[in-house]
């Protein structure tokens, strides 16, 4: 059982990270089309800017659901090294918790921005956005974090980097 | 600022809960104590707004740069240049470490990649030529923390973005003149341990294999060039110049040196993606925790407890830099600089420092943490890469350490020293 929740929370964050290079590849495409217009022509084309912005958001809100999922955020784990295998495990249980209680509010909160979410991006003169588009992300990021608790505590374990060498 | 934040932040770092976590929690545990249980709902508002900045459109373009070059086998070319210049000096591998590390800080911008990428390449080279291999890696942690101070640098965009009062143009050209000095401190440890234990040194210096090397290393060596040139000219925004740089380092890889392959492109882009999730999870805390930091006063009694200690401003600046060693002792630079930056920066400002000046000795005196016990994740990775024990590998650190810490308290008695060339560079432009 354990394992095929885990399985579900890899294929939801190999999707993310999927629609995350997607979008890093988009905004290059986008900028490398408005720098080479700036550059050719000495002016700015304003709709590939403003385009870029709004998948910045999605993007950052992605992202920090790969970087939680890999176990490269940071912690300080100084104290837990001094700590008895059962604290660890209670400590890990209680992080897990927090974790929890942060998706959970990014959800409910999330949706709440969302509703508020009423103004306008102006991309150009005949295209405009809502931004509940991009206000969208945080539930999602939200939801996502909710997917990946299905992991246990492999979620709150911190990647060593020295241990990546070998 | 009241006692429920802090013990909440104590308390949930030391069960080594995500410091992002950690400093949302205290955030929050702060707007609750301010204004009731109502003002939790400031978490999705400031987390987006924490990480929808334009200007961080520049963090992703910047790490995918970086991933690129180290992919793209950059090393052994840049290390080839570095080793031309130095002929029979003794410890010349030694100097080419600092030399390199130089140069691929205007590429990648973060010690830890750089030490990786230059560990794995020069310690090795050292260990056959004779060098101790705690020295070796020692060197080369050392020297990768200059990457972080000249530009473009990962830890200034996200200074710039968590003040969002200083401009990221100036703080990358007042990088450059302390980058420089850490190099220049460090060649000096570098010759005088060199001479002294009589480390192996090369053939005459050639011309012609300068250039040859030179040659070869140069369309890598314009990345910094093209990103700092179009920033200081006017010619990109940093958003633009970062994008130009990570088109750039496609072409050069792809085409130029023919040294990345399809494979290496998506693992660059799948990094990106991973690392911009560690940074842009701290930007997005940081503004919850700066919401709260703000409406404390914290910086205000922030400023009132160091005039307390002091009224002479040198001392002032001397007991924030120990205070800034001893948060960077124990934690990472990036998360360091989201939680000092809000409380420390307006309280210099307040006591009339310049805020570029006191951002730069911010930076310096953080990334000291990069090689200090216990954390030093640097060093780590060095004294991992040359098969050492950390702790042989910091003995052997320490003649550095104090290289770095000469440049650090220059810096902070002679604010001169990185003002005058951002003054410059507004006065050309």
């Amino acid at each position: 059982m354990a394992v095929k929740l885990q399985r579900i929370s890899d294929i939801v964050n190999t999707v993310v990270i999927v629609l995350g290079v997607l979008f890093v590849m988009t905004m290059l495409i986008l900028s490398t089309i408005g720098i080479t217009y700036q550059l050719v022509f000495s002016s700015a084309l304003t709709w590939s800017y403003s385009l870029t912005r709004l998948f910045l958001p999605w993007l950052a809100m992605l992202s920090v659901t790969v970087a939680f999922k890999s176990g490269e955020h940071v912690a300080i784990s100084m104290a837990i090294k001094y700590l008895s295998p059962k604290m660890v495990r209670a400590t890990q249980f209680l992080n897990l918790t927090f974790v929890g209680l942060f998706a959970v509010a990014l959800i409910w909160y999330g949706l709440v921005f969302f509703e508020n979410s009423t103004q306008l991006f102006m991309v150009s003169d005949t295209l405009q956005i809502s931004h509940k588009w991009t206000a969208l992300s945080i539930p999602v990021c939200g939801l996502i974090m909710c997917v990946h608790l299905l992991s246990g505590v492999s979620l709150v374990q911190h990647l060593d980097i020295t241990t990546e060498l070998d | 600022m009241g006692i429920i934040p802090v013990v909440v932040f104590l308390v949930l770092a030391a069960i080594g809960l995500p410091i992002a976590l950690v400093m949302i929690a205290a955030g929050l545990s702060g707007a609750i104590s301010v204004g009731g249980i109502g003002f939790i709902e400031i978490i999705a508002d400031r987390f987006y707004s924490g990480v929808a900045g334009f200007l961080l459109i520049a963090v992703p373009y910047f790490i995918f740069t970086a991933e690129l070059m180290n992919r793209a086998k950059l090393t052994d070319r840049l290390v080839a240049f570095a080793n031309s210049l130095f002929g029979k000096a003794p410890g010349a591998l030694s100097h080419v470490n600092v030399i390199v590390s130089i140069l691929f800080a205007g590429l990648t911008g973060a010690a830890v990649t750089d030490t990786v990428a230059i560990g794995k390449t020069l310690i090795p080279a050292m260990k056959r030529e004779g060098y101790h291999a705690d020295y070796a890696a020692a060197v080369t942690a050392c020297s990768s923390i200059i990457g972080p101070i000249i530009p473009p640098s990962i830890i200034m965009v996200v200074y710039a973005a968590t003040l969002r009062n200083l401009s990221l143009i100036d703080l990358f050209v007042a990088g450059l003149v302390p980058g420089l000095m850490m190099g220049g401190a460090l060649l000096v440890v570098s010759g005088w341990i060199s001479w002294r234990r009589d480390y192996a040194s090369h053939t005459d210096i050639k011309f012609k294999h300068i250039l040859s090397t030179g040659v070869r290393a140069f369309p890598a060596l314009m990345i910094p060039v093209i990103i700092l040139g179009g920033i200081v000219s006017g010619i990109t925004t940093v958003t633009e110049a970062a994008g130009l740089g990570a088109i750039y380092a496609l072409m050069v890889g792809v085409f130029g040196y023919r040294t990345l392959k399809l494979q290496d492109i998506v693992d660059s882009l799948v990094s990106t993606v991973k690392f911009s999730g560690v940074v842009f999870f701290l930007l997005g805390a940081s503004t919850i925790l700066g919401w709260y930091v703000v409406r404390s006063g914290i910086a205000r009694s922030s400023a009132e407890f160091i005039s307390m200690v002091s009224t002479v401003p040198i001392i002032q600046m001397f007991v924030v830099n120990a205070l800034l060693i001893i948060i960077g002792m124990f934690i990472d630079v990036l998360p360091a600089i989201v939680i000092a930056a809000p409380a420390l920066a307006p309280a210099m400002i307040q006591l009339g420092f310049d805020p570029l000046h006191f951002a730069v000795v911010m930076l310096l005196a953080l990334n000291l943490g990069n090689i200090t016990p216990p954390v030093g994740m640097t060093l780590m990775v060095g004294s991992k890469i040359a098969g050492v024990t950390y702790e042989s590998a910091f003995r052997q650190s320490i003649p550095f350490i104090v290289g770095h810490l000469v440049v650090l308290v220059i810096a902070s008695v002679f604010p001169q020293l990185i003002l005058w060339l951002p003054n410059l560079v507004k006065n050309v432009f």
